[in-house]
């Protein structure tokens, strides 16, 4: 881990791969946008400048922030704003003309509502995700495994089948043939990781980036079934950016060696 | 400024499929459990606030520092976020909160039921009761209790018989503010009480859920909070109308 | 009674005496001590020397330590702007004062409908303080002092908020309901007209102290001061 981490801070010396990735998309965006008049000029990396808005699911918070500092040193004239939250809320205000330039969905069902509403196009996996069952540190409860969650007495959080955690809840819990007893139903996945960790919940299903976030105030119990259900993320930039030279640059970081990297370091599956 | 987003949402709302969607099953279950809720709430509000606002009133004798602690005390919940007002609640009454090990020992464990919401609702509520009598009672002419002494009565008897009546408006006008709050209370509740359908998810729970999958469900549940809140303050408005006639 | 009050560089000092079934007006000119008087006799302020003895029992004893809650002294009194309660009606208002005589809520209110039908208030009676004209309000306010059954009645000024037309019928009236009250009544005003025509014998107070006290008509025959020949000739 230590090791790649050093050989990227070198990558980032010299012009790499993932550069020339940028300013291949860039010069396509060009071609696609405004008629390529200015395609040749921007292929040079620091002609990127000003604003990258991206609207990420909650579950990228830790990785993307990350990401973001190290994109930003790169290209020291841009600044790129991070909005995170459920992706399902995140969509929404797109459809409704939130202005941003990229959108990061923690699944595909989320994307193609944007994709269909014509605020994005071709939008591009860059990682997956499984869900983990987790307890509270000590495993008070002493759960084994999914069959627990439909244990009445217990305090079950999953999320709400609306949102793309939960809906992977559903699908996984169905395949384990578990009708679970939940006791709240959350609006988005950071706020079933904080009500474990509190210790007000004795069990819940949540992506395994989260559990890795928690640290210590979380346990993983291993559920075999997990890895059957995988969310798939995907990232697009907005058809409408105001700054597309940058946001094309950005979805390369991000689905580059860079971003790869740091999302397999937080627990992300590849894409 | 105050109207325009209002009539926004109203425009988009799906007029022809309204009554369908306010006659669903999920729907109706919020609508009940958020007037049930906001009417417990407001109820413990009356109780705990007035006594609370006659104490600050009075407070000004006191010396400055548990008269400041204590309006900090009351003002805490207006300033706060209501989810850190969720949180706190959880670190009071959650399994390893102050008083939930307490609880739990009669087997009564508070979050993810609808008492929480209640308490969640009068937690953020009671501020707007509190400062709405305070208000009024500072008001108040101090000669009506020294009147009202002279004719035999004491303080309680005094309060309850004739500062009461005289702030009567005020402790509607509170009690108003309290139910509206309580109904659009959100972060404390899904924090503290969470959200399942029937127990603890109210009307703007289930409005923002609606929006991460259907807007128009969104919409009309919001529709439906904001009629709620227009209505009962219309309704309101008349009862207050004997007290104002007698000042 | 003895009271000496000191408030804020304020000294009063006065010995009064009303007998049973009279009246007595208390009279001076402004700032003379008249309210501080009535506050002290009501219990609203503690003296500071001196006692206060109604019906034969001390209800304020400096030296002896004793000070009884206006709530425990039976002192009934007329405000000078009445202080009927606004959110009560007419009845409840009286009601107020009968809760101290009996527990129970119906038989205040059975009591206080008497007492408005005495004062001729029964159409009244569900009216709020203000829907009512003065004369009316001060009818209340006296049916509601005497409601409580006080042993001593203060009437502060209570002819001061009503019209010049009305003032004339409202002193017949109030003469007629204090023949048929038994306590001792201390009327306070600046008006010689109101003492002559409701009282029997007046003590005159100046700058906290009394300068005169006898039978109204001794006060007029040989005044003690300038004040009080000027008050007697209704200066």
């Amino acid at each position: 881990m230590a090791r790649s981490t050093s050989s990227h801070g070198r990558a980032a010396v010299r012009p790499a791969p993932t550069l020339l990735g940028a300013s291949l998309l860039v010069a396509l965006a060009g071609c696609a946008g405004s008629g390529a008049a200015e395609a040749p000029g921007s292929a040079e990396p620091d002609a990127i400048t000003g604003t990258v808005t991206v609207f990420a699911a909650a579950s990228l918070t830790g990785t993307f922030d990350s990401l973001a500092t190290e994109f930003e040193s790169e290209h020291p004239g841009v600044r790129v704003v991070l909005d995170y939250g459920g992706s399902s809320g995140l969509a929404a205000q797109l459809v409704e003309g939130a202005p941003a330039d990229v959108f990061a969905s923690a699944n595909e069902a989320t994307m193609t509502t944007v994709v269909d509403a014509g605020v994005v196009a071709d939008p591009q996996p860059f990682a997956t995700n499984v869900l983990q069952l987790v307890v509270p540190a000590g495993n008070p409860a002493g759960v084994t495994g999914l069959a627990d969650l439909a244990r009445p007495e217990l305090v079950v959080a999953l999320c709400d089948p609306a949102v793309p955690c939960g809906a992977a809840a559903s699908s996984l819990l169905e395949l384990a043939g578990v009708v679970a007893v939940p006791d709240t139903l959350e609006q988005d996945v950071k706020a079933v990781v904080t009500k474990v960790a509190l210790g007000e919940v004795d069990a819940a299903l949540v992506y395994t980036t989260d559990t890795i976030a928690a640290g210590d105030a979380v346990e993983a119990i291993p559920v075999p079934e997990a890895d059957a259900v995988v969310n798939r993320y995907l990232i697009a930039r907005l058809v409408d950016s105001a700054n597309a030279p940058a946001a094309d640059a950005w979805v390369a970081w991000v689905t580059g060696t860079h971003g790869r990297d740091a999302l397999r370091r937080a627990g992300f599956g590849a894409p | 400024m105050l109207v325009v987003p209002l009539a926004a949402l109203v425009a988009r709302v799906p007029w022809p499929e309204l009554p369908a969607l306010l006659a669903s099953q999920p729907v109706l279950e919020a609508l009940w459990l958020s007037l049930a809720t906001a009417a417990a709430s407001t109820a413990i509000c009356l109780v705990l606030g007035i006594p609370m606002a006659a104490l600050l009133a009075e407070a000004d004798s006191w010396p400055a520092v548990p008269r400041r602690l204590l309006r900090t005390a009351v003002t805490i919940p207006l300033v706060l976020p209501p989810v850190i007002g969720g949180i706190a609640l959880l670190m009071l009454f959650g399994r390893r909160g102050i008083l939930g090990p307490a609880l739990g020992a009669f087997g009564v464990s508070l979050p993810f039921t609808t008492p929480a919401v209640v308490v969640a609702q009068t937690f953020v509520a009671l501020p707007f009761l509190v400062f709405a009598v305070e208000g009024a009672l500072r008001s108040t002419d101090r000669r009506f209790e020294a009147a009202a002494a002279t004719l035999g009565a004491g303080r309680v008897r005094t309060f309850v018989a004739v500062t009461l009546p005289a702030v009567a408006p005020a402790v509607a006008a509170g009690a108003v503010l309290c139910f509206t709050r309580a109904l659009g209370e959100f972060g404390a509740t899904i924090t503290f009480a969470g959200s399942l359908p029937g127990v603890t998810r109210t009307l703007p729970i289930a409005s923002y859920l609606a929006l991460q999958s259907d807007p128009a469900d969104a919409l009309a549940l919001a529709v439906i909070i904001l009629a709620v809140s227009i209505a009962v303050l219309l309704l309101l408005r008349d009862r207050w109308l004997p007290g104002v006639v007698a000042r | 009674m003895d009271v000496t009050v000191d408030r804020g560089g304020f000294a009063l000092d006065l010995a009064i005496d009303v007998a049973p079934g009279t009246t007595t007006a208390l009279m001076g000119p402004n700032g003379a001590g008249k309210s501080t008087a009535l506050a002290a006799i009501a219990g609203l302020v503690r003296p500071s020397r001196g006692r206060i003895v109604i019906g034969g029992r001390p209800v304020d004893d400096v030296e002896a330590g004793v000070h009884l809650d206006p709530a425990r002294r039976r002192v009934g009194v007329v405000f000078q702007d009445l202080l009927l309660f606004p959110g009560l009606t007419v009845l409840d208002n009286v009601a107020f004062a009968g809760r101290m005589r009996t527990r129970s809520r119906r038989r205040a209110r059975a009591d206080a409908a008497a007492w408005v039908a005495r004062f001729g208030l029964t159409e009244l009676a569900d009216r709020y303080p203000a829907q009512l004209s003065g004369g009316q309000a001060q009818r209340v306010a006296l049916a509601r002092a005497l409601a409580a059954e006080p042993e001593v009645l203060l009437l502060d000024e209570p002819m001061a908020a009503l019209d010049v037309r009305v003032r004339e019928q409202s002193r017949r009236e109030l003469v007629a309901h204090l023949t048929e009250y038994a306590g001792a009544t201390l009327l306070i005003t600046h008006d010689f007209g109101d003492a002559r025509a409701i009282a029997g014998r007046g003590v005159v107070l100046e700058q906290g102290r009394i300068t005169q006290a006898g039978a109204l008509a001794e006060l007029e025959a040989t005044p003690a001061s300038e004040y009080v020949a000027r008050l007697v000739r209704g200066g």
